[in-house]
């Protein structure tokens, strides 16, 4: 079907193409070729059928351009009327099927870096801290469609490098590790553990294990000399620690226990009076050369005290009972048992944990020695293999997995259990794999994968990672089923990560942004404009985005609204009283006011430094607005002054009509002009005036067909009659924000078919979204 | 052992303790011959023409008013006029291509510039420093968007390019710049020992991500990669170089100074500083993005913003803020070279063994015209260049020829740069 159809497609233009190319060449290649580029276009690329494609853009524009008389221009035309004809309709029937035909390109989407703003998302998701760590980073670019996010130009250099490095390292000193529960992060920045706390750390939770199995009938007569016996051993082979092994296993005691019976003789440390009078003699023993004999006694004398303390508990005053029942409950502590009564005592299901505690601490302590690596590796594997899935967005790579074990092994030899981690944590988000947004790419398209597609979604609609219940969705192979799908897209759209679409869409597109970096009105004229108040206007405009987006309104309210949100400074700065100071919806009775035309930002930066300027304000209306810019003004063309110089009977519109009759300018001033001189009500910092300083103000503009469009209310009526072209354009603008590239001839089935849907949806800008994500581009890759 | 020596030598015979960073310079000295340090730097907007040529020309002219700031180092510099690109270079391509003249395409999209002159410097004399080269500038570029002509703004925000679609980020934090020098990439807790190890992971990592990427992004791998390498050198350089701080140097306060001359004087004590230490052997800084309306406010009777001044259409008032701007970074240029010219190297000055150029995109901020450009280039380049002249060009004659000029005295090996026609310097 589709072959037919360029089969005779192809033939219709190479019947016609010989008739094309001659009026071409007799009307418009003397001026627009390769050399001369007037006007920076050159229509000698339309060679042949692929040439429209590759040129969409170029061919829009020479279609309009004939279609509107503008081109040829009129002082050499001679272009006759069927000429025109011909030329309309055939170009025109060209960009028809043009765009109406649904083709499998996926464009070309290089690997891409996150940006600055969805790294910082990208962290917090992980970690669960904002730390904004990309400060630090250069700035990114702009490009594709006008947004930063464009995968041509996200690559990484190497000071870019070092500061992800750098900030991997910052990362990792709020991450803490522990064998039970994994990776873990917490606001407050920390060191790492040192071999020696990571073996009383593991010996601890060996103890508090071991500690549950204290058996009621305890004898501990039995024990306890016992204990201390090998404890005076231990010290009379002058403290040891390669003897301590060898002397636990002469006595048949558990090494832990026999740990914590040398802790407790060795210090008075921690214990009551009555407690620290029954072992004083035993400290004597250093000087008796460890005596076993003495020892022995000394033994028997503290058995006897401890007996006294406990049978006393009870009978004795308030104070002292304390300090007895310390005594008891320290002895507790360190009673000891053999292995072989320790494995018999102990649950089923604990003796697993408890060996692995065991091996774990062999490894620690002896690290690549030890023949308890396996055990090990099998312990962090799964936290390994978790903190990937979040880091990488997906499921890892088993290979991935098997290779940080690997090295977290190691590195835990090499530096402790704890430096391990770190590096670990460093390594992931320094990789790659986390950097970069990451597609697995099979040499020709193909469908992306369900996560794949959950990543695309996310960084799509919340600039960030996809959430658990996308990930889950994904991993489940759900997210393919429409009304999974579409479930998932209305959530995300109402969730507040949504703001991001507002914040980093909506603030480039259309330009609201660089009222933040704009150098602004004259200070010495406008001293009420500062930051404070740059701010606010760049919030509203933001905040009535969003609002759109998370009701899932109509987009047309962009262009007109009986709302705006305002704070205390704006609604003074508006002349509007009352409210509170903090952003609340306004419901505005003024038809000038809501819609994007009337916001302080916009108007604002489409201003000059000292006077409003209705060529940017109409510039930025049809190129930012509508996307139907004109080419850009010649060079040398005369300069208007600066400010509102009103002489006698010249105002700006005057001058301004006065240099539209010039035919270099009346071209794309006829466009320009009409749609900014209505917003001449609204000063440069947006604020409503009826006169300037000396003259009234006339907000009106005449259309190339006659028409007037008067204020800014009969902008917004305008606009609204115009919305074809604006919601063309803020579909085009939405794709490529998407997509992540630059929009191409092959997109515009998509964003036609956005336009479609919105018509039939109400204009909510769910439906633009749906049909983006339903798109052949959006679920394919290359 | 051996520099104990050397230094009790130079004690005993000129009396004069020489600072220990032109010792190590010397050590390298006779590695190479030449010790050349190369600095750019631009200022946005371009200049007031009348105010900026100076009167007479070769050795025998009078600084204007905008270059009489310049009067203690008058006999240091070399002011060029006549020279220019040939490409399009209005405010934001003429930043991009200001050190390389390339074309500069327009539109959205990958970027099309060529690799800078800095860049050139980098990879030749620039290979064996710590830091090959530095990147500083006062602003971030303009976050994205296209002019009213259809230019990238992010151009305005690069002089540096890597290569024709890399532009260099620039680093616009003093403390960062200063702990990069410094420092080296590391200030947290990791050791030697754990740094290499992560090094190795990410080199681990980056090579098995081949397996799962298309071919046309193998070369965000070997991007990766360079840079991965870059670090790894710049630490094991780290671990050998011993070099010494003087002993007035101090360590920038953290963030971005609020008042812009603090900014700037920083990041010029910095450059001076990383020079006179041997750290990096090639720099730029830019004064500010492409089209940036800073504001002076700080200068007597001078308001709004920089760009807003830029375009005056001859009043008078405007001009004169653009003059006293303009003049401005001249006493900061040449406060710079004054401090160069007081560090002492062997019998010459650090000013003598540099090459230090300042210039503007475009000559007339008001017309945007670009064929010709304001600039001056200070230091003897090692010794052999003649200085104290204003040299008068044709117009139309390369930049190129200028910028080749510097590279070759500095000790790269070409013969031509993208459309130069000889070397000028």
């Amino acid at each position: 079907m589709k072959f037919v159809f360029i089969c005779a497609w192809s033939l219709l233009c190479s019947l016609q193409s010989a008739s094309f190319h001659e009026v071409l060449k007799k009307n418009c290649t003397e001026c627009h070729n390769e050399n001369k580029r007037k006007g920076d276009v050159d229509l000698t690329v339309f060679k042949n059928t692929e040439s429209f494609y590759v040129h969409y853009d170029t061919l829009k524009d020479f279609y309009e351009q004939v279609e509107s008389g503008e081109m040829p221009p009129e002082e050499d035309s001679q272009m006759t009327a069927d000429e025109r004809k011909y030329l309309v309709d055939y170009l025109g029937s060209i960009i028809q099927k043009l765009e109406n035909t649904a083709s499998n390109k996926t464009g070309s989407t290089r690997v891409r870096r996150l940006t600055a703003y969805e790294y910082d998302n990208s962290v917090k998701a992980v970690t669960g801290l904002d730390l904004n760590l990309s400060v630090n980073f250069p700035a990114d670019g702009g490009g594709g469609e006008g947004f930063s996010n464009d995968s041509a130009i996200l690559g990484v250099s190497a000071l870019q490098f070092e500061k992800y490095l750098e900030a991997a390292e910052q990362i990792s000193t709020y991450s803490s590790f522990d064998l039970k529960k994994g990776f873990s992060f917490s606001n407050s920045q920390n060191v790492p553990a040192s071999k020696e706390e990571t073996v009383a750390e593991i010996e601890k939770d060996i103890g508090r294990l071991l500690a549950k199995l204290y058996p009621k009938n305890f004898s501990i007569e039995r024990y306890l000399p016992k204990l201390m016996k090998a404890v005076n051993e231990f010290n009379a082979a002058g403290k040891r620690p390669e003897k301590f092994k060898e002397i636990a296993k002469k006595n048949d005691i558990n090494i832990y226990f026999f740990k914590r019976g040398i802790d407790y003789f060795s210090s008075s440390y921690g214990k009551g009076i009555i407690e620290r009078d029954a072992i004083k003699p035993w400290f004597s023993l250093k000087q008796l050369k460890y005596d076993p004999k003495k020892a022995a006694g000394f033994a028997k004398g503290f058995l006897e005290e401890y007996k006294v303390a406990i049978t006393k508990i009870d009978t004795v005053a308030e104070i002292k009972r304390k300090s007895y029942l310390d005594f008891k409950n320290n002895i507790k502590n360190i009673f000891t048992f053999t292995d072989k009564e320790l494995l018999t005592m102990i649950d089923k299901n604990k003796i697993n944990q408890y060996n692995n505690l065991k091996m774990t601490l062999d490894f620690i302590e002896n690290g690549m020695r030890s023949k308890y690596r396996g055990a090990f590796a099998k312990q962090i594997m799964p936290h390994i293999r978790q903190f990937l899935y979040k880091a990488h967005r997906k499921p890892p790579d088993e290979k991935d997995v098997l290779e940080m074990t690997k090295d977290f092994i190691t590195a835990t030899s090499d530096f402790g259990m704890s430096v391990a981690a770190r590096l670990f944590v460093i390594r992931t988000f320094a990789h790659m794999r986390f950097i970069y947004r990451h597609e697995k790419k099979l040499g020709k398209p193909t469908k992306v994968t369900d996560f794949e597609l959950a990543s695309r979604l996310s960084y799509f609609l919340w600039s960030g990672p996809p959430d658990e219940e996308l990930l889950k969705c994904a991993s489940e192979n759900k997210l393919r089923d429409p009304k999974v799908l579409e479930t998932q897209v209305k959530r995300m759209i109402k969730n507040k990560k949504s703001s991001a679409l507002a914040k980093h869409f909506a603030a480039q597109w259309l330009q609201f942004n660089e009222i933040l970096e704009t150098e602004g009105p004259s200070e010495e004229k406008f001293p009420e404009f500062n930051e404070e108040l740059a701010k606010d206007m760049w919030k509203e405009s933001a905040i009535c985005f969003e609002y759109i987006v998370k009701n899932d309104r109509s987009v047309l309210e962009i262009l007109d609204a009986d709302y705006t949100f305002l704070n205390g400074r704006l609604r003074k700065h508006y002349g509007l009283g009352g409210g509170s100071s903090g952003f609340s919806k306004v419901n505005l009775k003024d038809k000038n006011r809501g819609g994007i035309i009337g916001h302080a930002s916009i108007l604002t930066l489409t201003s000059s430094a000292m006077r409003t300027s209705p060529i940017l304000r109409g510039n930025w209306i049809i190129s930012s607005l509508l996307g139907t810019p004109t080419p850009p003004a010649p060079a040398n063309v005369e300069q208007l002054p600066d400010e509102e110089v009103v002489t006698a009977h010249l105002t700006l519109k005057k001058q301004l009509e006065a240099h539209r009759k010039s035919p270099q300018c009346k071209g794309c001033h006829q466009k320009i002009d009409p749609v900014g001189f209505p917003l001449e009500n609204f000063d440069v910092l947006g604020r409503w005036r009826k006169k300037y300083e000396k003259a009234p103000i006339d907000a009106t503009g005449e259309l190339l067909n006659g028409k007037i469009i008067d204020g800014p209310e009969g902008l917004k009526k305008y606009l609204l009659k115009e919305k074809d072209s604006y919601l063309k354009n803020l579909s085009r603008k939405l794709l490529g924000y998407a997509l992540g590239r630059s929009v191409q001839y092959y997109d515009f089935y998509v964003i036609n078919d956005m336009v479609r849907s919105a018509k039939k949806n109400d204009y909510r800008f769910s439906s633009l979204v749906w049909k983006i994500v339903n798109s052949y581009q959006f679920q394919h890759k290359n | 052992m051996m520099k104990l020596n050397r230094r009790s030598i130079l004690r005993g015979a000129g009396g004069i303790a020489l600072g220990l960073p032109w010792l190590e310079a010397m050590a390298q000295s006779s590695i190479s011959q030449k010790n050349v340090r190369l600095a750019f730097m631009i200022f946005p907007n371009g200049v007031i023409p009348e105010h900026w040529k100076p009167e007479g020309k070769g050795s025998n002219f009078k600084l204007s008013k905008t270059l009489a700031p310049l009067e203690p180092v008058k006999d240091m510099i070399n002011v060029h006029t006549g020279l220019g690109h040939d490409t399009h270079c209005g405010h934001n391509p003429g930043f991009a291509n200001f050190l390389s003249g390339a074309a500069v395409n327009k539109g959205v999209g990958e970027f099309k510039v060529g690799i800078s002159a800095d860049q050139v410097a980098a990879q030749h004399i620039g290979k064996n420093s710590y830091l090959p080269s530095l990147e500083l500038s006062l602003h971030q570029p303009a976050s994205t968007g296209l002019t009213n002509n259809g230019w990238n703004r992010s151009l305005g925000g690069y002089m540096s390019w890597f290569n024709e679609q890399t532009p260099c980020p620039r680093e616009i934090i003093p403390v960062n710049a200063y702990t990069r020098l410094f420092k080296g990439a590391k200030k947290n807790t990791s050791t030697a020992a754990e740094t290499k190890s992560i090094l190795d992971y990410v080199k681990e990592d980056t090579a098995s991500m081949k397996r799962s990427l298309g071919r046309e992004d193998l070369y965000r791998i070997d991007q990766y990669f360079t840079s991965v390498r870059a670090l790894e050198r710049r630490l094991q350089k780290l671990a050998n170089d011993n070099y010494t701080m003087p002993r007035d140097a101090k360590k920038p306060p953290q963030g971005i100074p609020r008042d812009f001359q603090t900014h700037a004087e920083l990041m010029l004590d910095i450059i001076t500083l990383a020079f006179q230490t041997n750290r990096t052997k090639v720099a730029t800084l830019m004064f500010g993005r492409a089209v940036s309306g800073q504001k002076f406010d700080f200068l007597k009777g001078v308001n709004d913003g920089h760009h807003s001044n830029s375009h005056h259409n001859d009043n008078k008032k405007k001009k004169d803020n653009v003059e006293a701007i303009v003049r401005y970074h001249i006493t900061l240029y040449s406060k710079m070279l004054q401090s160069m010219k007081s560090i002492k190297e062997g019998d010459k000055t650090l000013l003598d063994n540099s090459l230090v150029l300042i210039g503007s995109g475009m000559w007339d901020g008001n017309k945007h015209n670009f064929k010709e450009k304001p600039l001056i280039v200070a230091g003897k380049g090692g010794g052999s260049v003649k200085t104290g002249q204003h040299q008068v060009h044709n117009i139309g004659t390369p930049m190129n020829n200028l910028l080749l000029g510097m590279l070759k005295t500095a000790g790269c090996p070409m013969k031509k740069f993208n459309d130069s026609r000889g070397a000028i310097i």
